[in-house]
């Protein structure tokens, strides 16, 4: 009975996502009628035509990189969350995502000084091989605090404190920049879907996408991780190579997200919680593919949000942090009450 | 024939610091171990020894006669379960989540749940009284509810050897005695092995084939190991647990306080067995000690007409209605007496 509300949520999640991708398609700041739109996506308007320039080279890829971003957040929080035995863990919150964007600084500020070998696929390497290093990096520091930090709470504001001197470290690492780097690196921290052209998504996106793939099988030994790590080592888990996976995977995840979309906020944390208390289960087994899903949803959503105010576009991350930020804490006073954190 | 678990030359503890050397102890199939000792004596650090999750300094620890050390962690899980005192109020996970995880080292990749695993699942929440308890949420367990659950986990693993850390913590007088009951069982009708460290010494005595008693006032390395009736003719069990103010009485199996005013008070042994018990309770509880007529200070016998208690001594007579009222005209009178006279 339960495994069967369980499914049809997942199948719930997945039409979902996937009517969104479509009005993602077809509902845009520039107006292109639904017959042009299908005509583009079928191939039959010449490359050149406006209207195949709006639907294959920007709204195409604004939604994969939404729906790809999405999940990846999703995952790689359901992940820090168990890895750290603490529910209110995200790559945002334990400063993941400053680490990543510390990497993307770094890597501008570095294809700057090597401005003559500009080429495109070579800058995106550098940008998510930064984003990837950056996130790696601070969640080895966090991993190293948790030891020391036995509570919660403590942990999370270390996570908190620690992406703050990470920014900070950014921001004067942005004073050797020039002026419209500052202005696109600014920009490039209100968070967007949109920045990525076809060729950014490709690369970046098939890494994704094998990052994803790679948390399916840990889905069984992050079971046993929940009940800490002693219990899940007496139950055959090699703790020590599960926690070095989990982290890759998470920072994979975190770090190619920020590359590609900004430093997103609150889909991390917030779309595992949603799935737990849908499907009223702690089960990687359940929890990570709906959280795909839903994570995909959640962007999806917001992008689709950051379109309501017309001609003017609203901030990304303006989205998230509105719908994000009260549900995060609605959770921790009623979810508290319901054993929920 | 080989002891399913045994330690050989073991010694334990955590970094450099060693809490017990030279450890040879073996646990057989369908037998009940109990481990008693008083706090810090390294109960725990032998518990994880023999599971093979550390605190192994140097020596061996042997499955089937088998290092742990060549076994691989799978291997060891499917044959060790172990309960430990780590807290498991994990935020939104369920009874039937927990205890699933017992079968974790017998599933696929995957984690797909054969029907073997499940009837073992089901046989384990019955077996704890959790049925019916599956989908309820850990943190909104009592503290023994969730111990329960935590043992039906171990339970559902279905090893040979179960290594249970205080598995009694937290648990009601009546579930106590039950869980106790049922690891026996577990020994002895499944022929598993079970290591219990326990600190309900009464309940342990009744209940264990064999006792690991760790002696750390008398040798810190040391472990003593018998049949708990022979350790308490041989005042091994007295001598661990009691202290300057509290003696282990081992034929009462209870705790007699030493401090107070020790005065010597006689208790005349009525017909009836249970009056006199709690007549003798009611003055330890209150520091008196009890002695025979000729050396008491004060006497206690049940009136002439079984309804009242009459307390006899130099402060005079008086009968009482209950026991209550004994303890308190004692402690008025031992009060009374002076120290010295009390000598």
């Amino acid at each position: 009975m339960k495994d069967r509300i369980r499914r049809h949520l997942l199948s719930l999640f997945v039409v979902l996502a996937a009517g969104l991708f479509v009005a993602e398609l077809f509902w845009g700041t520039s107006f292109v009628s639904a017959g042009n739109v299908v005509a583009a996506l079928s191939g039959r308007l010449p490359p050149d035509a406006g209207a195949t320039r709006i639907v294959i080279d920007v709204r195409l890829p604004r939604a994969v990189s939404a729906l790809l971003c999405g999940a990846a957040l999703s995952v790689s929080g359901i992940l820090m969350q168990t890895l750290f035995r603490n529910p209110l863990a995200g790559p945002d919150v334990l400063g993941v995502t400053s680490g990543a964007s510390l990497g993307v600084a770094l890597s501008i500020l570095g294809a700057k000084a090597f401005a003559g070998f500009g080429a495109s696929p070579l800058l995106d390497l550098g940008l998510g091989g930064g984003a990837i290093l950056g996130a790696l990096l601070s969640m080895s520091v966090v991993l190293a605090a948790a030891r020391h930090v036995r509570d919660g709470a403590g942990l999370l504001v270390f996570g908190v404190m620690f992406g703050f001197a990470v920014s900070a470290l950014v921001s004067v690492l942005l004073s050797w920049a020039l002026p419209d780097q500052v202005q696109r690196y600014v920009a490039w921290g209100f968070g967007s879907f949109a920045s990525s052209g076809w060729d950014r998504v490709r690369g970046l996106g098939v890494v994704m996408i094998v990052a994803l793939a790679a948390s399916i099988p840990l889905m069984k030994p992050c079971n046993a991780l929940l009940l800490g790590e002693t219990y899940a080592a007496s139950l055959g888990v090699d703790v020590r190579f599960i926690r070095f996976a989990v982290i890759c995977v998470a920072s994979v995840l975190a770090g190619l997200t920020t590359a590609l979309s900004g430093p997103v906020a609150f889909i991390g944390i917030a779309a595992p919680h949603m799935c737990r208390m849908m499907a009223s289960s702690t089960d990687h087994r359940i929890v990570l593919p709906l959280g795909i899903a839903a994570g995909g949803v959640v962007a999806l959503l917001a992008d689709l949000g950051t379109r309501l105010g017309g001609s003017t576009v609203i901030p990304l991350n303006v989205v998230t942090s509105l719908l994000g930020a009260p549900f995060i804490i609605w959770l921790i006073l009623a979810g508290g009450r319901r054993s929920r954190i | 024939m080989t002891p399913v678990l045994a330690i050989r030359d073991g010694s334990i503890g955590y970094g450099s610091v060693s809490l017990v050397r030279d450890l040879n102890l073996a646990v057989e199939a369908g037998e009940f171990i109990c481990l008693l000792g008083p706090n810090g004596a390294g109960k725990t650090t032998l518990l994880r020894a023999l599971a093979g999750l550390g605190a192994l300094l140097s020596g061996d620890v042997l499955l089937d006669g088998r290092s742990l050390r060549r076994c691989s962690r799978a291997t060891v899980s499917t044959r060790i379960a172990v309960v430990l005192t780590e807290s498991l109020a994990i935020p939104g996970m369920t009874v039937g989540e927990l205890v699933r995880l017992g079968r974790h080292p017998f599933t696929d990749w995957k984690g797909s749940l054969s029907d073997a695993d499940l009837s073992a699942v089901r046989k384990a929440l019955a077996v704890m009284d959790l049925s019916g308890w599956e989908d309820r949420v850990l943190p909104e367990l009592s503290d023994g509810e969730r111990q329960r659950a935590a043992i039906a986990r171990a339970l559902a693993q279905e090893s040979d050897v179960l290594l249970l850390d205080e598995p009694t913590t937290y648990l009601d007088l009546t579930h106590r005695a039950e869980v106790l009951r049922i690891l026996r069982d577990v020994a002895w009708t499944e022929g598993r092995a079970v290591v219990a460290a326990l600190h309900d010494l009464d309940l342990a005595l009744r209940y264990a084939d064999r006792v690991w008693l760790f002696d750390p006032k008398a040798d810190p390395s040391r472990v003593i190991v018998g049949g708990p009736e022979d350790l308490l003719l041989s005042g091994a069990v007295e001598r661990v647990f009691s202290s300057r103010s509290v003696r282990y009485d081992p034929l009462d199996g209870t705790f007699e306080l030493r401090n107070g005013a020790r005065i010597p008070v006689h208790i005349a042994k009525g017909t009836d067995e249970r009056l006199f018990r709690m007549a003798l309770r009611t003055v330890s509880r209150v520091g008196g000690v009890p002695a025979d007529r000729r050396e008491a200070r004060m006497s206690l016998a049940r009136s002439v007409s079984g309804e009242a208690w009459i307390l006899e001594g130099p402060d005079g007579t008086e009968s009482l209605g209950s026991l209550e009222e004994v303890a308190a005209s004692l402690r008025k009178r031992f009060a009374a007496a002076t120290p010295d006279e009390s000598r």
